[in-house]
């Protein structure tokens, strides 16, 4: 199976912390990719450098077969990508539709699918009542269904989604994940990092774990429920000094 | 409440103060700390030193000199402080009385924290011990009873109005929108308020111009009598007689028309005293120098009473906001009746169309990052704060370009339009020298989209062109009814307008690359301001900007030094370089916004990481 996504070395250093730490990442297309990781682990900064919003420090990167640290291969790699970064990627002050039609613009769209997407999207993702607003007055989860709408409106080949469905209500989460569950049957590849492993465990096919900037794990999720609990596997990564746990014994003592 | 509540609270406010000069970086944060501690520092001798003034310097004084010194204290004071006031409307947030709400504090002590809170500024460090000082000085010696109180009453009366007025703000700016339309008036009052002096002496100049009058007639006296004598109808004794009545003359014309302008200042000064009730405080003082007793009593019961309600206002505000009265709304059953229809509209909603416009010549993803530019320009609070500037400006041009006299060189005609068309770029500059920082989270789009990057700077310039070009437009009419213009030269305004245009382009699309500065949303202010950026920005705008405009006058000063020799008269020379120039420009910006395309695909991260940053 082809690579949509291959990293060597991946590094990246703020000053001198090490945020990721010489990672190798292999994301067959046609699979949903989960990656996982505690806070300030290094999700984020990786898939900004996955999707070029962020230099690397050292490594190389791969996308759809397009080296991302090539000027014009990267162009040509995001021709085919969607994005959902963590802080998303809106103008204050355009509306939804405004927004949506500049994306398709930005993508060489016709006009006409353009509108025709446009108004599925956002009947489907509940913005459609919203067309006097602009993205400004909207709420976080309205922002990230919009980011998300943009994201797919070029209908790419590859999905990168940063915590998609933070703060999105339980409606529209589960619009977001037959919609992204039909996306991976055809065969795109979907790349999310998410806090919620219950989410994780039920989309993905394949799961990545990094903890403090290196992958500690990285397999099918066939594979690892074959030893137990995608939970247990990140716990015993990411939270083993949980084994003893710790006691607030104030916190305990019965109120006085 | 208690004092360690108080003690905290004041803690926090000074945390978020350093933090927020922190951001900044560590030579602004250290500016700041030394700023502040030298205004404490300050506050002692300056104090000591007012009240030296009080008692020793003012012995001489007239009540009406103490009015003007209050005055002029009063004036500088409410500067400083609108200046803070704007730079705390600014920004996000300040002390909002909502954080506070979930803790043990009562609503009480909440109020008076965050009233308190207000307080430390750096221009009520610096301006209430010289005040006080003063006034202190002024009722040891000269038994000006009232000043101190009145002093207190005044800074009462300020800060409670203020305080008042930020949380009238406050629940108005719960809705985004709201708050930035509510920047932009307060900034634009501000600005027009402080502008309005300059520009009422550039429309009417008044003294000025009646002294120059009396001036030009005297020298022109002067001549007649030297002719006489030239032609020996009048000898020397007579010329040097009649010399010195005209002086004289002069000299007694020039003190009644000073006697008459103080007088009338005088009148004003006090109108202006007795209306606003800022000006409570020097009348006050003036009048108990006059030995008077009800107008120093009226004055402070006036502002105390002012001072006094807008606290209890203010207060009953805090209430308001503790029963959630000012929380966001449901939209009305009208709002959402019109909300189903447009959803019903066909999928080419109409707001959306000026973004599907095609634009002739342009590919599409430069088509779209201009509309979109442009739509989100029209609607950003900062370029209706930004067009003040050239509404500023226009009123100072149109007013000299109307009061100087229609004649002359036809060469300096021609320069005026070209004025006009250098306030049009004058009038976009700071958001064209900083186009990605005003897109803020927006940027992301750009970076992780597939256009060329020259197609994107080249979107951005067009955004910015109907503004530019509106502006230069409407200043040319201007220009054209008052002084018109050659046929040859309007026409030449066109190529020149291009070529100035795309050299701005190019040089702001450098500066937008090389010096980017993060922006808050709703303001103009650059947010941590970095030395090297700024320094760059200055360095543009001080040389760069002017040189490659000055190039573009070359057709016009050719013309006027071929015309100057009688060359090719009546050939329109400057029309036909301006054409050839622009071609010449035209050429050269496509091939340099290709280069700085690349440039910028190079700096996109570090720019990303620039104007994505939180702004305080």
């Amino acid at each position: 199976m082809p690579l949509a996504i291959e990293t060597h070395e991946l590094t990246r250093y703020f000053n001198d912390f090490c945020a990721v730490g010489g990672i190798d990442l292999r994301v067959e297309q046609g699979t949903f990719y989960g990656f996982l990781g505690p806070n300030g682990a290094g999700k984020s900064t990786t898939i900004k450098m996955l999707t070029g919003l962020l230099a690397t420090s050292g490594g190389t990167i791969k996308v759809l077969g397009r080296n991302m640290l090539d000027a014009r291969e990267s162009l040509d790699a995001k021709r085919h990508m969607g994005v959902v970064p963590e802080d998303l990627a809106l103008f204050d002050n355009l509306t939804a539709r405004e927004y949506l039609t500049f994306v398709g613009r930005i993508h060489l769209m016709p006009r006409e699918t353009i509108r025709q997407r446009c108004d599925e999207l956002l009947a489907l993702l509940g913005l459609e009542g919203e067309e006097k607003k602009l993205t400004l007055e909207f709420s976080h989860g309205m922002k990230k269904k919009l980011a998300l709408a943009a994201a797919i409106l070029s209908n790419p080949d590859l999905l990168f989604l940063d915590e998609p469905f933070e703060g999105v209500d339980a409606v529209t989460s589960r619009v977001i994940r037959d919609l992204l569950a039909g996306f991976v049957a055809r065969g795109s590849t979907v790349f999310l990092t998410s806090h919620v492993l219950e989410i994780v465990e039920r989309l993905c096919t394949h799961v990545g774990i990094i903890v403090k900037g290196k992958l500690v794990e990285q397999a099918s999720l066939a594979t690892i429920h074959q030893t137990g609990s995608l939970e247990d596997r990140f716990l015993h990564h990411a939270g083993a000094q949980l084994e003893t746990p710790h006691k607030l014994n104030w916190l305990e003592e019965a109120a006085s | 409440m208690n004092l360690e509540h108080l003690r905290a609270f004041f803690w926090l406010r000074w945390r978020l103060l350093v933090n927020q000069w922190q951001r900044g970086g560590r030579v602004n944060a250290v500016l700041m700390i030394v700023l502040l501690v030298g205004a404490i520092a300050l506050a002692v001798p300056s104090f000591v030193l007012s009240l030296g003034l009080g008692v020793f310097g003012l012995d001489r004084a007239e009540p009406n000199h103490l009015l003007y010194i209050w005055d002029g204290i009063v004036v500088a004071f409410l500067f400083f402080w609108s200046l803070g006031l704007l730079t705390d409307l600014q920004r996000a947030e300040t002390f909002a009385l909502s954080k506070f709400l979930h803790l043990p504090v009562p609503l009480s002590g909440a109020f008076l924290i965050n009233y308190l809170g207000t307080l430390l500024r750096i221009s009520l460090v610096i301006f209430v011990p010289v005040t006080l000082g003063l006034a202190l000085g002024l009722s040891i010696r000269h038994g000006l009873w009232s000043a101190v109180p009145l002093v207190a009453a005044f800074f009462l009366m300020i800060t409670a109005l203020t305080y008042q007025l930020q949380g009238w703000l406050a629940s108005l700016m719960s809705n985004p929108r709201r708050r930035r339309a509510i920047v932009v008036t307060v900034t634009a009052v501000f600005v027009l308020i402080f502008q309005l002096p300059n520009l009422l002496r550039f429309i009417r100049p008044g003294g000025l111009q009646q002294r120059a009058e009396r001036s030009n007639q005297m020298l022109a006296e002067m001549k007649a009598l030297e002719r006489q004598f030239e032609a020996k109808e009048i000898d020397a004794a007579e010329q040097v007689r009649r010399q010195n009545e005209v002086i004289e003359r002069y000299q007694a014309d020039s003190a009644e028309a000073k006697r008459q302008s103080e007088a009338r200042w005088e009148r004003y000064a006090k109108l202006v005293n007795v209306v606003l009730p800022v000006g409570w405080l020097p009348l006050g003082i003036m009048t108990t120098a006059q030995g008077r007793i009800v107008p120093p009593l009226l004055a402070l019961a006036g502002m105390s009473l002012i001072g006094g309600g807008s606290l209890w206002c203010a207060y009953r505000t805090t209430i308001g906001i503790y029963q959630g009265r000012f929380t966001a709304r449901p939209a009305s059953s009208t709002t959402v009746a019109v909300a189903a229809a447009d959803a019903g509209t066909p999928a080419s909603s109409r707001s959306a169309r000026l973004l599907e416009m095609r634009l002739p010549l342009v590919s599409e993803p430069a088509a779209a990052v201009a509309l979109a530019g442009f739509r989100a320009l029209l609607r950003a609070p900062e370029s209706k704060m930004m067009l003040l500037t050239p509404l500023v400006l226009g009123v100072m041009f149109g007013s000299a370009v109307f009061r100087s006299p229609a004649e002359g060189p036809l060469a300096l005609r021609a320069l005026t339009g070209i004025g006009a068309i250098g306030l049009g770029l004058f009038g976009t500059l700071q958001t064209m020298a900083n186009q990605f920082g005003f897109d803020r989270d927006g940027f992301r789009v750009y970076v992780l989209s597939a256009v060329p990057r020259r197609s994107i700077l080249l979107g951005k310039n067009l955004a910015n062109l109907p503004i530019t070009l509106g502006i230069a437009v409407l200043t040319l009419v201007i220009v054209e009814i008052a002084r018109p213009l050659r046929l040859d030269h309007l026409a030449a305004m066109v190529p020149q307008f291009v070529s100035m245009f795309l050299l701005f382009c190019l040089l702001m699309n450098l500066l937008s690359i090389f010096a980017p500065l993060p922006i808050a949303a709703g303001s103009l202010k650059p947010a941590q301001t970095k030395l090297t950026p700024a320094l760059l920005q200055f360095l543009m705008f001080a040389t760069l900007f002017p040189l490659t405009q000055v190039f573009t006058l070359l057709p016009l000063g050719i013309e006027a030094l071929v015309h100057w020799q009688g060359i090719a008269r009546g050939v329109p020379i400057y029309l036909l370089l301006s054409l050839v120039q622009c071609a010449a420009v035209l050429l050269a910006y496509r091939l340099a916004i290709a280069l700085e395309g690349d440039w910028l695909q190079a700096r996109e991260q570090k720019i990303l990481e620039v104007v994505t940053s939180k702004v305080p």
